[in-house]
């Protein structure tokens, strides 16, 4: 099928398997690898992207089901060469270390301060409650977002919505 | 104890140099790798789990005409490489 996605604000148009999944088509056929096919059985939460508004795991999600929409992956957070402060926090507070699960985890945190700018720490893990990561235990990865909400109350950050019509 | 924790120099957090890439999606990881002529492998594993091989029919994959190698436990104990990597 012929589908057409904005992706990171650029419009793509291929012809894909009815099959594929969203994450093959931005690792394999976009080469965005910065998404990771971790689980393949929507565990993990490695391949998060935003689907228009919503952070979705992109190895449950077919290439077809994007057509149309806007998809906005971890090679697309930094801005005018400029972090976003998630991206920022994680760095600072030592939310990574191997770094597989980390853009799934940041684009979760966007969404998450975009919709609650002050997240508690449970408020935090709950959010995060659908991503695995094997090195940190967590505790700087809540911390990290923690930072990210400070940071962005401080300097005005507007978050990462997708303007309408895929202009980002 | 008197003095404040250094937040700089030797005691204090040091960025760490990966992190630039990690954050921006720009790490490789294997799966990330493309080569020049670079194939797929699949591993076949016995159905069963404990059991004898008795035999291991290649034909049909052989035949395949996009399949380049069919490699089985005992193509690897002719090439003396059929051991397994552990740290036993």
């Amino acid at each position: 099928v012929q589908i057409t996605v904005t992706v990171n604000g650029t419009a793509f148009t291929r012809e894909v398997e009815p099959r594929l999944l969203l994450i093959h088509f931005l690792r394999d056929q976009l080469g965005l690898t910065g998404s990771h096919w971790g689980c393949d059985t929507s565990n993990c939460g490695a391949c998060v992207v935003w689907l228009d508004e919503v952070p979705v795991k992109s190895c449950t999600v077919l290439t077809a089901m994007a057509d149309g929409r806007r998809v906005l992956t971890v090679e697309g957070m930094e801005r005018n060469g400029r972090l976003d402060p998630v991206q920022e926090g994680f760095a600072r507070c030592h939310g990574l270390q191997c770094g597989f699960c980390t853009p799934g985890m940041m684009l979760t945190a966007r969404w998450l301060l975009d919709h609650n700018p002050d997240p508690s720490p449970e408020e935090i893990r709950e959010a995060l409650s659908g991503q695995v990561c094997r090195c940190t235990g967590y505790e700087n990865i809540v911390r990290s977002v923690r930072w990210a909400a400070q940071q962005q109350r401080s300097d005005g950050h507007g978050g990462h919505r997708l303007a309408p019509g895929g202009a980002q | 104890m008197t003095a404040a924790p250094e937040r700089n120099g030797a005691y204090g957090p040091i960025p760490r140099k990966e992190d630039a890439r990690f954050v921006r999606g720009r790490g490789t990881f294997v799966d990330d790798i493309q080569l020049p002529g670079m194939l797929h492998g699949a591993i076949l594993r016995s159905p069963m789990a404990h059991a004898r091989i008795v035999a291991v029919d290649t034909t049909a994959a052989e035949a395949h005409p996009r399949v380049e190698a069919v490699i089985t436990g005992q193509a690897l104990a002719e090439l003396g490489l059929a051991w397994m990597p552990t740290i036993s």
